[in-house]
């Protein structure tokens, strides 16, 4: 497969499931920032290994790509929480007993926006623009009539304090 | 939220779909396609042929280091004996026997007691032994 025709249907993948694909990544991890990376990784992952989709099936092949790069993410976030080697672990854990545990994409995404709102008051309206409303730091610095440098710094800021509340309600959870 | 390694079966990543579609999509960060086709550009992918044909260039010079390797290792040692061979047990004793030889001082014939009385008289032995007591310094008194 040429070069252009590869981007023309990455693009065209990108069109019909992104957001499918955040979707079922907010639902597996319950992390917009881990969501927001995975879904990438699915794009870019899928892009290298065109030549395997077979027609007709690109909606499950590129879910299968998701749903398995979110069970690697959430393997690997357990083993940074509680570090034990893998021939200590009991035997039964390798095993799902149940169904699966996931949560409900629209309310991780209500919760993500709660917590955008509950950030310092200089970073409110910048976390709110770029987070959810999806504008640039180019776009909110002209919008705001703030330097560029300094909307940047903002949404930097803004992103680590989102990401440690995040990590300390799942801790507490 | 636990999770085991097991990858979704295909029955359950059909449920999830129909779940997640079910449930209303979320929209996607504005930013997603820009961040994906940059990243791709940075890092271009390459097809299985190119992956395949990389792989088998990586082996073949690992191949011909080892082959270099083995090759410096049998010639090298000849090409050092070539110019200083390894002297052999016989050569090294001859030597030790030749340093031995002109370590030894040349000693002298000392004549014996009894020869001494033999050719010396009394007087002549008496003379020595002042002589030899005048060399050495005196007698302490």
């Amino acid at each position: 497969m040429g070069n252009t025709d590869s981007n023309e249907k990455l693009i065209q993948l990108m069109n019909s499931y992104e957001n499918l694909v955040f979707s079922i990544c907010l639902k597996m991890t319950g992390d917009y920032f881990a969501a927001q990376d995975i879904t990438q990784e699915t794009f870019i992952s899928a892009y290298s290994h065109l030549d395997e989709l077979s027609p007709g099936s690109e909606k499950a092949w590129v879910c299968r790509i998701a749903s398995n790069k979110c069970i690697d993410y959430l393997k690997s976030s357990e083993r940074k929480a509680h570090p034990t080697p893998e021939e200590e672990m009991p035997e039964n854990v390798t095993s799902r007993d149940g169904p699966l545990e996931t949560f409900v994409a629209k309310d991780v995404m209500q919760q993500f926006t709660d917590n955008c709102n509950a950030l310092p008051d200089s970073y409110i309206e910048t976390a709110r623009m770029h987070f959810i409303e999806g504008l640039t730091a180019k776009e909110i610095s002209l919008k705001q009539g703030v330097p560029l440098k300094s909307v940047q710094t903002r949404i930097y800021r803004a992103r680590e304090m989102l990401k440690t509340k995040m990590r300390k309600e799942d801790f507490l959870s | 939220m636990t999770f085991n390694k097991d990858y979704l079966s295909d029955e359950e990543l059909n449920a999830l779909i129909a779940e997640t579609e079910s449930e209303g999509l979320v929209q996607a960060p504005n930013g997603l396609h820009a961040e994906v086709i940059s990243r791709i550009d940075r890092n271009p992918a390459r097809s299985q042929k190119e992956r395949t044909s990389d792989f088998y260039k990586f082996t073949y010079k690992v191949v011909l280091s080892v082959a270099a390797a083995l090759l410096l290792m049998t010639l090298l040692p000849r090409s050092i004996d070539a110019r200083r061979p390894v002297p052999t047990r016989e050569e090294v004793l001859k030597e030790r026997t030749i340093t031995d030889e002109m370590h030894i001082l040349p000693q002298k014939q000392k004549p014996t007691k009894e020869e001494v009385q033999k050719d010396l008289s009394k007087k002549d032995l008496i003379t020595m032994l002042e002589d030899y007591i005048t060399e050495k310094g005196g007698i302490l008194k």
